[in-house]
């Protein structure tokens, strides 16, 4: 048995900023989602469903390891420009606010991702989430 | 202006959930073990919510053109699990009234709402 301590909802500290995950849009993983994803073939941009992708590579690098079971209730997106293959992502991640409703645990996680080397923000957001405990 | 965006679909069998959890690195058990998830509250395997999301970003770009996608917020929720083997189809329309802001959705099969939002296209034109 493992003895991994989860990262349960009363880990959660509104307004702490978790750190920042790297991503990098390289030929090779938007080559994965291809092979998922056919139709997502233009030639030097990133396909848009790898923004999902993005973040719930950040959250869950930052809150992990999560209870099994959580669910992901719904998704803000604010894209001001598509990533291009080749560029590297830096998303931050913050708790944005946690709430019990109906005995149901809910948190809200902002992200910000940026251009490593730029700083440019391509993409902001908010995931909020059902955690299992 | 009525403006329909063109629908994508993708059928999800249960290689095409392993497939997302390994791309997204999201082995949540709700997706991918079915002794779990048959267990839980959903009462079988779901789909991530989010390989559905990918269809609303295709009816966009392939209805307004990849630039559509450098300016837009999309706003939207998870209204009913995806099960293996279901039909998923990504869609919507441009809101009575509006010049931007698009009703979107992903449908099942049984043209039941799996995810329901809004779509603020700033850069269709």
């Amino acid at each position: 048995m493992s003895n991994e301590i989860l990262f349960t909802y009363d880990h959660y500290e509104v307004d702490k900023i978790y750190g920042v995950k790297e991503f990098v849009v390289d030929e090779a993983v938007v080559a994965k989602w291809r092979a998922v994803y056919p139709q997502d073939n233009e030639a030097g941009v990133m396909p848009a469903g790898m923004l999902s992708m993005i973040v719930i590579d950040a959250v869950l690098t930052h809150h992990a390891p999560r209870p099994p079971g959580g669910i992901h209730g719904g998704q803000t997106f604010k894209v001001t420009r598509m990533p291009r293959i080749g560029e590297t992502l830096l998303t931050e991640v913050k708790c944005l606010s946690k709430e019990i409703k109906k005995d149901r645990k809910w948190v809200k996680a902002s992200t910000t991702t940026t251009i490593k080397g730029t700083g440019e923000v391509v993409l902001t957001g908010v995931m909020t989430s059902l955690i299992a405990r | 202006m009525n403006i329909q965006l063109k629908p994508s679909t993708k059928h999800v069998d249960f290689q095409s959930i392993l497939d997302y959890a390994a791309l997204t690195n999201d082995y949540n058990p709700a997706h991918v073990d079915k002794e779990f998830a048959d267990s839980s509250a959903m009462k079988g395997i779901i789909a991530h919510g989010t390989m559905s999301v990918a269809l609303i970003w295709q009816a966009i770009k392939n209805t307004l053109g990849i630039e559509a996608l450098n300016d837009i917020d999309l706003d939207i929720r998870f209204v009913r699990p995806v099960r293996i083997d279901d039909d998923v189809t990504g869609g919507g329309e441009l809101l009575s009234g509006s010049s931007d802001i698009f009703s979107v959705w992903v449908k099942n099969q049984k043209d039941e709402d799996v995810i329901v939002g809004t779509a603020v296209i700033r850069s269709k034109r």
